[in-house]
This record gives structure tokens, C-alpha cells and sequence, in this order.
């Protein structure tokens, strides 16, 4: 048996309506009337109805050939995205959005690399324009205050 | 009238329009991303400003996407796939002027059609929605999320799971009847729920980003030079278009709209469709003929009018971008749904007219501009991707002033790139997350004031119906054929 897009998904929605499904027994049970767990109960076994439907139908369905995924690109920018997010306080905007766009810019395979070298000056420049000049947002200068 | 007394307002839905078709006029940039990269900005605005802007660029996106299409073959936005197939030829014949007018004066039309729409059915389906109590409520609202679910992707289970996310989403935080807070993991931030902006920044921009990344870079882009004076070449092709053609793709457009969901790609597929079905000479369609233009773009344009009726009517929205500025709304503190109208009666005229206005622009925007904006499509959208990935987690932080939206962005960013490789749709996530609140509180309400009997949704009538509605959608999805996008 071949792990399909259908058999992955399915299972991990199955799994995840557990866990949601998990989180409402912490919730105060009210007799009589609706209470805060009873919409979420509902959600759970519809999630994890419609995911055991899924998982049938990726049995049924014959596997075909996928167009091989490119996943490099996809994950280099998100693990780009996530350092950025992180630092973005602690270390200030300038830098850390400068570093950002470079790699990113970099991590697209651009070959005219003089180019990919500009496009962080003005990239940087203009979210900086228009953050914090033109709608007043106070942006984290981090390091540099 | 204020409108056209206060500069101020006009120069807003001008920009908003400007920047609408120099984001959908570049191949890649969709219309959802340019409202939800632009909705930050609309924040210190005034709700009418706010609304305005958002208008103009909801307009205009969908306008830009047909200029990528017709110029360079490469559809800005998934609204322009039908546009392509003659339009491209049309440029390639040595009409591109030609075919950019055709464009720009289909998508007048069509707005002005939808317009009339909205002007005409809002204020009456309001009027209808306001006698609706709980149950109806419950009952309508889950007939959204079905049939956005059964028209926004090619799975109804997949589209149904991802509307169940996007509920699940919007049970964190504290419980809209007892104050208890419901998944919240410890995370003091969660406690007054998920935040609105940060999601749609990262399903609709993030995601995007993500996805387009991996796909294979196109070859170098050239479009020909548009000559001014050509623009007009389009105006003698109208007559053996016919008018007849604009008000059938209109209805249609302005139809598919009213429904949540379904879009402009839609609209602009059947309107094309229905065309070539009812044309004394089908096979001429994909060679390059005016009708093949005027009748997606009249639809697509007609659609946008459209999506707005069920939004201001019942605070359901009609498309993916009409979802975001629900969502704008939301943020701007109002209540979307039948109080809109009611509560917020000054907004409605200047909606109106603003509607009216930005179609205007485009017609004079779109033709006097139309070499300007025909360079853009061939910007490569590589260069372009740092500055939209920085604005849009910078967009979030400035939403909420702390580093937990960036957070929320990336977390809402990673799950709208999976949802998209495993198949699944994103617009009913974000309907979901909007919606969630008040359907759990209407259904809960109903079942308190029937005493737990689920009955109480079959003995009203209207609510009934509504019921009948939703299982039908559903079950006749299972037997329709369908256009695989």
C-alpha cells in the first residue's frame, strides 16, 4: 500500500480531531442547556467523520503518478520565514529584514546575483518607508536602540 | 454626495484602484493577496475610507489579472484562465491594443451590471434577513459553509474539513456565553481569540508565497509595447459583439457572485462557456474573437457586485476577497451581517456610489494607463517575492503590535501551504474562522430557547428550507460534472 495525499491528510485530520477532541474535556459540562464543550464535541466528530471518508477514498482510489514535488524552495523559505519571525524583536527590524530578503531572494536560484544584492537595500528600505513613515508603526529597533 | 464634495475620498478609491491593477496586473499577484497585503493599511481609516479603498482594490485586482492574460498569455489571477484563450491570441495577431480595450470596456459593463444587482437586491435581502432569529441564522450560515465548501475545491469532503478547521479556529479563546477560555494551550495571547489579520495574511499571502516558490520559473516574459493611440481600436469590434452578449455574461457573473464562494473564476468559466454553447460559429472560439473577451471579463467583473449582495445582506461573503474585507469590516468593529444595513445605514450610499465610481475609474484608469500597466506583466515575479514575504510578516506585527501575530502568520502560512499540496481549499478556512462565532451562538440560543430539541430548525419554515437547501447542494454535487478549476 502506497501513503497517498488522500491516506496522509485523512489520518492527520483523524489524529488532530482527537487532540481537539481531547481539549474539551477540560470544559465545564452544563446540564440541560448547550455549554462551551457542546459546538466543539460536534466539530470533533465531524472532522473526524469526514477524515475516515478521506482515508476510504484514498484506499479506493489507485495511486497515480505525481508530479515529483519540489520541496526545497517551499522549505528554505520557510525556515527563512521562521528565523525571521523569531529575531524580528530581539534583534530589530533593519537587520534582521535585510538578512530576510537577501537570503530569500538568494534561496530562488536568481543568477544575476548583482541583482539579488539590491534587492534587500530597497526592500528594506521601502517596508521601513512605509511602516513606519507613512502609518506610524513603532517598528523593534532591537540591537540598534 | 459627500463623496463627491470631499477630494480626500475620491483620491482614496482612486489609489485603491491604481493599486488593485499594478498587484493583478503582475503574473503571480492575486487579487486575494493584494486585499489581504492591503488590508493593514486601511486600519487607521475611517470605516467608510476603509471601505472604500478596500472597493477600488477589489475592483481593480480583478481588472489587472485580464492585462497579464491577454498580453503575455500567463493569467494574473485564476479570474483571467478563460480571458487568456482569446485575448492571448488577439495580441499575437498584432491586436493586443485592441483586445486590452475589449478588456477594459467588458469590465465596465460588467461592474456597472453587478452594481445595479447590488444596489437593487442588498437593501431588499437585508430587509428579509432581519426578521431571522436563531435558528435561521444557524440555518443560513451553515448553508454558507456547504456551498462554499462544494464550489471552492474539487473534493466536497475536502472542502467540508476545511471548513471545519477554520470552526475549530474560531472556538479558541473565551466562550462567547461563559466566560471560560476554550483551547488556549496556556497562551495568554489566545484568550481573546485568534486574531483576524495575521490568518489572512498568512493563508492568502504567506501560503501563496510558498506555493509559487516551488513552482517552475517561466522563461523570460516579453510583451509588446501598447501604442496610445491604438487604444480605441476595440470600439468597432462592439458592434458585431452585440449587446446581448454583455447582459447574458453579466447575469450570469452577477449570479455566480450571490453564490458564497464561488468566485470569479467561476463566473468567468460559465459566462465563456454558455457563449460558446449559444454562438452560430463555436468553433471560431480560442482563435481570437471579441466575443471570446467580452464574455469572461463582463462575467468576472459583474461577479464582484455580486459577491457584495450576500455580504452586506446576511454578513456572508461571496468570494475569497469579499471573505477578507468581511473580515476588514470585522476588524473596523462592525457587525457584518443584516444589522449592517440597519445599523450602519451611512455606510450604504457611499458603498453605492463608491462601487459605481471605481468602475468609472477603471475605464478611465484602465484606458489612459493601459502601456503603463501593459509593462508590469512582464515584471518577473522572483524579484518581487522578499518584499511581499517582509511586508506581509511585518503587515502582521504591525496589527497587533507584538511578535505572537508574526507567530500566528507563519503558523496560518505553514497550514495554507499544506492544505494546497494535499488538496484541500483555503477560502473555507477563512469563512470558517469568520463565521464560527456566530453560528455556534445561534445554534446554541435556538437549542436554549427550545429546550434542547433539535426540532426547532424544521418547524420554521424558512429555516427548514435553508436545511433542505444545503443537503441538496451537497448531494447534487455528488452527481454533477465538474470543471476540474
Amino acid at each position: 500500500m502506497r501513503l497517498t495525499r488522500d491516506l496522509i491528510s485523512g489520518g492527520t485530520l483523524l489524529g488532530l480531531s482527537i487532540l481537539y477532541y481531547s481539549g474539551t474535556r477540560s470544559l465545564p459540562s452544563t446540564r440541560d442547556t448547550p455549554g462551551p464543550a457542546f459546538f466543539p464535541i460536534l466539530l470533533s466528530v465531524a472532522l473526524a467523520l469526514l477524515a475516515l471518508v478521506i482515508i476510504a477514498q484514498g484506499l479506493r482510489k489507485h495511486p497515480t503518478e505525481q508530479a515529483s514535488a519540489r520541496l526545497f524552495k517551499p522549505l528554505a523559505a520557510m525556515v527563512l520565514t521562521t528565523l525571521y519571525a523569531i529575531t524580528f524583536e530581539p534583534v530589530g527590524f533593519l537587520p534582521t529584514t535585510f538578512m530576510y530578503t537577501l537570503l530569500l531572494t538568494l534561496s530562488f536560484g536568481l543568477k544575476r546575483w548583482r541583482v539579488a544584492l539590491v534587492i534587500p537595500f530597497i526592500s528594506t528600505a521601502f517596508v521601513y518607508l512605509l511602516f513606519e513613515l507613512a502609518l506610524g508603526v513603532r517598528l523593534p529597533m532591537g540591537l540598534l536602540s | 454626495m459627500i463623496l463627491l464634495t470631499d477630494p480626500s475620498i475620491l483620491l482614496l478609491l482612486a489609489s485603491g484602484v491604481v493599486l488593485g491593477v499594478f498587484v493583478g496586473a503582475i503574473p503571480g499577484l492575486t487579487a486575494t493577496l493584494a486585499i489581504a497585503l492591503l488590508l493593514p493599511f486601511t486600519f487607521h481609516l475611517p470605516s467608510v475610507q476603509a471601505l472604500l479603498m478596500l472597493t477600488g482594490i477589489y475592483v481593480g485586482g480583478i481588472y489587472g489579472g485580464s492585462i497579464t492574460a491577454i498580453t503575455i498569455g500567463i493569467p494574473g489571477a485564476p479570474a483571467s484562465t478563460m480571458t487568456l484563450l482569446d485575448g492571448n491570441k488577439m495580441a499575437q495577431a498584432g491586436k493586443t491594443e485592441a483586445a486590452l480595450g475589449l478588456a477594459t470596456f467588458s469590465s465596465f459593463i460588467g461592474g456597472i451590471a453587478g452594481g445595479l444587482m447590488l444596489v437593487l437586491f442588498a437593501p431588499q435581502l437585508a430587509r428579509l434577513a432581519l426578521r431571522f432569529q436563531s435558528p435561521e441564522m444557524f440555518s443560513l450560515i451553515l448553508l454558507a459553509l456547504v456551498a462554499v465548501s462544494t464550489v471552492s475545491g474539487s473534493s466536497l469532503t475536502k472542502g467540508l474539513a476545511s471548513s471545519i478547521l477554520g470552526l475549530m479556529l474560531s472556538t479558541i479563546g473565551l466562550d462567547k456565553m461563559v466566560p471560560v477560555g476554550r483551547f488556549t494551550l496556556g497562551l495568554p495571547h489566545l484568550l481573546v481569540g485568534i486574531a483576524i489579520l495575521p490568518v489572512v495574511i498568512g493563508l492568502f499571502a504567506l501560503a501563496e508565497l510558498f506555493c509559487q516558490v516551488g513552482e517552475e520559473r517561466s522563461k523570460k516574459l516579453k510583451s509588446q509595447p501598447i501604442r496610445f493611440k491604438r487604444v480605441f481600436d476595440f470600439a468597432p469590434m462592439l458592434v458585431t459583439v452585440g449587446w446581448k452578449l454583455f447582459a447574458k455574461s453579466a447575469g450570469i457573473g452577477a449570479f455566480v457572485g450571490a453564490l458564497p464562494g464561488a468566485g470569479a473564476a467561476m463566473s468567468a468559466f460559465l459566462a465563456y462557456t454558455e457563449a460558446k454553447r449559444s454562438s452560430k460559429h463555436p468553433e471560431s472560439f480560442g482563435t481570437g474573437i471579441p466575443e471570446g473577451i467580452v464574455a469572461p471579463e463582463t462575467a468576472n467583473n459583474a461577479m464582484t457586485g455580486g459577491a457584495f449582495v450576500p455580504m452586506l445582506a446576511f454578513g456572508i461573503p461571496g468570494d475569497a476577497v469579499t471573505a477578507v474585507i468581511l473580515g476588514g469590516l470585522m476588524i473596523q468593529g462592525l457587525t457584518p451581517g443584516p444589522q449592517l444595513l440597519r445599523d450602519n445605514a451611512e455606510l450604504m450610499a457611499p458603498l453605492f456610489i463608491g462601487y459605481f465610481l471605481a468602475y468609472i475609474l477603471v475605464l478611465i484608469i484602465g484606458l489612459g494607463l493601459l502601456p503603463l500597466f501593459a509593462r508590469l506583466a512582464s515584471v518577473d515575479r522572483v524579484y518581487l517575492f522578499a518584499t511581499v514575504a517582509a511586508i506581509s510578516l511585518v503587515a502582521a506585527y504591525a496589527s497587533e503590535r507584538t511578535s505572537f501575530a508574526m507567530y500566528l502568520t507563519l503558523a496560518t502560512g505553514f497550514l495554507g501551504f499544506l492544505l494546497r499540496r494535499f488538496g484541500y481549499p483555503l477560502v473555507p478556512v477563512l469563512l470558517g474562522l469568520l463565521l464560527g462565532a456566530p453560528l455556534e451562538t445561534n445554534f446554541r440560543r435556538a437549542l436554549i430557547v427550545s429546550e434542547s430539541s433539535g426540532w426547532i430548525f424544521f418547524t420554521s419554515p424558512i429555516s427548514a428550507i435553508l436545511l433542505i437547501i444545503s443537503a441538496v447542494l451537497a448531494v447534487s454535487f455528488l452527481y454533477l460534472p465538474r470543471n476540474s478549476n
